[in-house]
């Protein structure tokens, strides 16, 4: 596994743990403002990672980029034997 | 890893509740042929799929699934919400009320329990696609059976919705047999006539 891959990891975790205390704690302005700093480092995480390993989701720009689906080029996140 | 969006794929607006119809329309949140057991089938599936191409339908089917599934569960929460204990008494819903009041449960409208027998793998891309094929068709029937039973415009809109993908589904596992994958179908005709017979029955139910 790339340092790059384990980043996007930590900071995915990151928001998922945020995310999951705000649902209990909607005005605690500390955790927001912690949650929208993860989130801009997570999207420029997200942007170098995908053009290294194509889309994470259907909803993301690279999924048709050069005209081609780009959703079943990739290796499944499971074949760890395929990923580089 | 999966992500939620709050919405639902197909809106759900029931006016008036019927604990009676809710009672029938759980099979397909508990039942064998229902989401839940179609949606585990098909991400369990993924595993041992050599071609990325049926990985990524069985991943994107069974994800799609997992929203049917919130939509059954969405049908079943408008029609027993507001209900007096008269009309629960009345109604066939009583024994569900008993165990689970209004809360949601996966059983079958036969009053079985889920049984995680429905979902299907066997580790073997030909059997595990017609294990599917079948799958879509056997969840086709109970949709069609609801609709023979259920007047209701606002139920029957979701259910004509959710009966439709069964019949896409189908197809795309179907699809399959283009390409590389088609050495793994040896009964290509009888598939094909199996696609038209659908279409057709699809002309007069609509």
């Amino acid at each position: 596994m790339t340092q790059r891959n384990s980043k996007l990891h930590a900071l995915s975790f990151a928001l998922v743990e945020t995310s999951l205390y705000l649902d209990g704690h909607p005005n605690d302005r500390r955790a927001i403002e912690y949650y929208n700093k993860m989130k801009a480092q997570y999207e420029k995480e997200l942007e170098m990672y995908e053009r290294e390993h194509g889309p994470v989701s259907m909803m993301s720009d690279t999924v048709t980029e050069n005209g081609k689906w780009q959703w079943v080029n990739h290796p499944w996140p499971w074949q760890n034997d395929k990923l580089n | 890893m999966w992500q939620y969006e709050k919405k639902l794929q197909y809106p759900v607006n029931i006016k008036n509740p019927n604990p009676q119809l809710a009672r029938l329309i759980i099979s397909q949140l508990g039942g064998p042929d229902g989401e839940l057991a179609a949606s585990m089938r098909y991400l369990n599936q993924r595993y041992a799929m050599p071609y990325s191409e049926v990985t990524g339908i069985l991943t994107d089917v069974g994800t799609e699934e997992l929203a049917h599934l919130e939509m059954v569960a969405a049908i079943l929460y408008q029609l027993t919400r507001n209900l007096s204990v008269d009309e629960i008494a009345k109604s066939d819903f009583a024994p569900y009320f008993v165990d689970h009041t209004t809360g949601i449960y996966t059983v079958a409208a036969s009053g079985f329990p889920f049984d995680a027998l429905a979902f299907a793998s066997k580790g073997d891309v030909l059997t595990d696609l017609h294990e599917d094929l079948a799958a879509e068709q056997k969840a086709r029937t109970t949709y069609d059976n609801l609709l023979r039973l259920v007047d209701d415009p606002d139920v029957r809109d979701p259910l004509k919705f959710l009966r439709e993908r069964e019949v896409v589904h189908y197809q795309r596992f179907g699809d399959t047999n283009h390409t590389n994958l088609r050495r793994f179908f040896p009964y290509q005709k009888c598939l094909d006539s199996l696609v038209q017979a659908l279409f057709f029955c699809e002309i007069i139910v609509s």
